[in-house]
């Protein structure tokens, strides 16, 4: 979940992921038959239920959703603290590198001079 | 979540440092407020988690709310991308402005170091530097002929869903299941006779029978083209983008916007004005040097109103800003583009909205004026009703018309006390035998009676003129206070003014320093916790203390999630920062060491370096 910092430092943009990818991401850990690949064969898969298996079912998926909604929010709280601390990382970087030119630049100027004397 | 000072991960049964995979959220959490958007989002979702208890043998229920859930995450990700996007675009700025040499020579530096390290492509455009985006879309195809063919039977006579199943279909991998699912669907459709086709458009009966012919994978494609015609909707065709730019070019064009003569401020009213057009102006100043550039902002129709709220904000704000420019020459510099100094101000600001507050503070000077005219009248008017206590006898009234009024009164009374007083003497006074003393007391009667009707006409003087005298008072008092008001409105109005243009100078340009600052308030929240590892737990592996934070002290986790990142995209010891399996730290006391001296670091660091 971290933005790990790329080769030169700064930090990579993580890659970016469809609505399916993060719903299905979530949803997993919670309820498998409500995966995206698993709807197409939920009708088949309970054709014979009876009222009461369907009722319960349905008591299921809300609850799934109601679930999924707690940590969809709690993911997009997570989101949001990574981009802060993008956004902190990307300017340090860019600070140690300007920082770092110019201490460079300092040196030579310095190495200049003392040559020159 | 509020860090208790005796916090622990193992309490609240997350963790800090996860690889993947989102968790719950504590229980007992505060509800986030919602936006209007997510609180719509959420009526609906829960209207279709009720119908979902009755309605579980309908399975578009259940689709549709699942839909509705991959839009939601679909939308917010995109917020995020872009900005991390935007973060990159700015630290880039803040290191091309730290560089020597020409712009391109500079951006050419920016663009090695970015592109050495995976970042997008940076292109100097006006004078800033701007990224290609970052994460580009997934790779659309190109419909084949046949599959165009067949939506346009499909759907000729609602060119809405005719744009949605295209937009759909372009999605889908060649050879994929799904394509194939939708091929299916075409086919289906298309074997319907034409007014069957259009039944099943317009009528919800027709539709919902056709939909229980079809096999549940195409049932899904359905849910798909439904949400997809929803988004189609809210977004703008390309025939309404191109009139919104052709629009605004026009309006240049009208307004005879001249690029290199234009000041600053010109610049920005005339950005504001396309902002309210529509259009999008991210790109800043090049749109107005090369209006061919010019883009209408696409989005959904509350970002497209949000955008023009923007404009109209800007454009009233710059509009107030230019006219105090222009009324204040001697206090403020005058917005003119050198060369062009003794002209009259910009032509755009004129009939700019805010103008008759503004026309209200040009008379400022005025208002002041007034109200001293008005105090001095008043100063005036009471030295006649009271009297001047400086004056020299003789030269002016000592008494003024309150005093003169009282004195005349206390006269008249004094008279008719003794007019009342000789009355009841008289009655003791035989006429006959005592005539002289009689008519003396009834001369002395009538002299008081004529004293007392000289007096009459004075005092009534004295009192007309005191009650115009007080009226016109009351007046002026009232004029000075409305001025009073007028001009604290005008105070108020010009620190407002300046606190949003503060504001909006920081949202809009978002200056490096602003980044510090956040991080400057998250360590502060932190100041002063003290990091207690304990490897030895047995249930959890380590265990994170922090101490000596007020109980009154509320900090989110996140605000912490993100100040740990920040230290640890710092630096320090970077091995200390990998876990050991998903719950172990490799180097707890590693950790420690640089958790505390990062926080120093950053704590300590100059803050202008990057300004």
């Amino acid at each position: 979940m971290p933005n790990p910092p790329s080769s030169a430092g700064i930090p990579a943009i993580p890659a970016k992921r469809t609505g399916r990818e993060i719903y299905d991401s979530i949803m997993r850990e919670i309820e498998p038959e409500l995966l995206s690949t698993e709807l197409p064969n939920l009708d088949e898969m309970y054709k014979d239920d009876t009222p009461a298996q369907a009722k319960e079912r349905a008591e299921r998926y809300i609850r799934a959703m109601e679930e999924y909604e707690k940590r969809y929010a709690q993911y997009r709280q997570d989101q949001e603290a990574h981009t802060r601390a993008f956004k902190l990382g990307a300017i340090h970087f860019v600070e140690q590198k300007a920082a770092g030119d110019e201490q460079a630049k300092m040196q030579s100027l310095e190495s200049a001079l003392g040559g020159s004397l | 979540m509020i860090f208790h000072p005796s916090f622990t991960i193992a309490r609240e049964h997350r963790l800090l440092f996860e690889k993947a995979g989102p968790s719950p959220a504590p229980e007992g959490a505060p509800a986030p407020e919602l936006t209007p958007e997510r609180q719509k989002a959420k009526e609906v979702a829960d209207a279709l988690k009720e119908k979902l208890r009755g309605e579980l043998k309908n399975p578009n229920v259940i689709r549709e709310l699942i839909a509705l859930k991959f839009d939601e995450a679909e939308t917010d990700e995109k917020k995020f991308q872009e900005t991390y996007h935007s973060a990159l675009e700015k630290a880039a700025n803040a290191y091309f402005k730290t560089l020597e040499g020409t712009e391109e020579e500079k951006a050419q530096k920016v663009n090695e170091l970015f592109q050495s390290a995976g970042a997008p492509d940076v292109r100097l455009e006006g004078g800033a530097l701007q990224m290609a985006p970052s994460s580009p879309e997934k790779k659309e195809r190109v419909l084949t002929p046949e599959e165009q063919a067949m939506i346009d039977t499909a759907f000729s006579t609602h060119p809405q869903l005719k744009a949605a199943a295209e937009r759909l279909m372009i999605t889908l991998k060649p050879g994929s299941p799904e394509l194939e699912t939708a091929r299916g669907f075409f086919e289906a459709f298309n074997g319907k006779k034409p007014e069957q086709k259009k039944a099943i458009l317009t009528d919800n009966h027709a539709f919902q029978q056709f939909l229980g012919e079809l096999p549940a994978d195409q049932k899904e494609f359905v849910s798909k083209l439904r949400v997809a015609m929803q988004e189609t909707g809210k977004e703008l065709s390309d025939e309404e983008m191109q009139d919104t730019v052709e629009k605004a070019q026009n309006f240049l064009k009208e307004k005879k916007f001249d690029y290199a003569t234009a000041t600053d401020i010109q610049k920005n009213l005339m950005l504001a004005q396309l902002q309210m057009f529509g259009i999008d102006v991210s790109g800043g100043e090049a749109i107005l040097k090369d209006p061919s550039k010019l883009q209408a902002l696409n989005g959904s129709p509350m970002e497209r109103g949000f955008n023009k709220i923007l404009g109209m904000i800007s454009y009233i704000l710059l509009s107030i800003q230019q006219m105090k420019e222009r009324i204040k020459p001697s206090e403020k510099k005058p917005d003119a583009p050198a060369g062009d100094k003794g002209k009259k101000g910009p032509e755009a600001a004129s009939g700019a909205p805010g103008e008759p507050e503004l026309k209200k503070q040009v008379k400022e000077k005025d208002m002041q004026q007034v109200r001293m005219e008005r105090q001095n009248e008043i100063d005036q008017n009471n030295k006649l009703l009271d009297g001047d206590p400086s004056a020299a006898a003789g030269r002016k009234e000592k008494l003024g018309l309150r005093g003169r009024e009282v004195a005349l009164k206390t006269k008249d009374a004094r008279l008719q006390a003794k007019s009342e007083q000789l009355q009841t003497q008289l009655k003791t006074i035989n006429k006959e035998s005592s005539p002289a003393d009689y008519a003396a007391k009834e001369r002395e009667i009538s002299d008081n009676e004529a004293e007392r009707k000289k007096i009459a006409p004075e005092l009534d003087e004295i009192q007309k003129q005191k009650t115009v005298i007080e009226a016109r008072n009351a007046q002026l008092t009232t004029e000075i206070k409305s001025l009073e008001d007028i001009q604290k409105r005008t105070e108020a109005l010009r620190q407002k003014i300046t606190d949003t243009q503060i504001e909006m100078k920081g949202a809009l340009a978002t200056p490096p320093i602003a980044e510090r600052a956040e991080a400057k308030a998250i360590l502060a929240a932190l100041n002063g916790f003290k990091i207690t590892l304990n490897p030895a737990q047995a249930d959890e592996h380590f265990t994170v203390e922090l101490q000596g934070i007020p109980d009154s002290a509320t900090i989110d986790r996140a605000k912490f999630a993100a100040a740990v990142e920040a230290v640890r995209t710092v630096g320090g010891d970077s091995t200390a920062w990998e876990l050991e399996g998903e719950r172990t730290l490799k180097k707890p006391e590693a950790f420690s060491t640089a958790l505390r001296q990062t926080l120093e670091k950053l704590k300590t660091k100059p803050e202008t370096r990057v300004d």
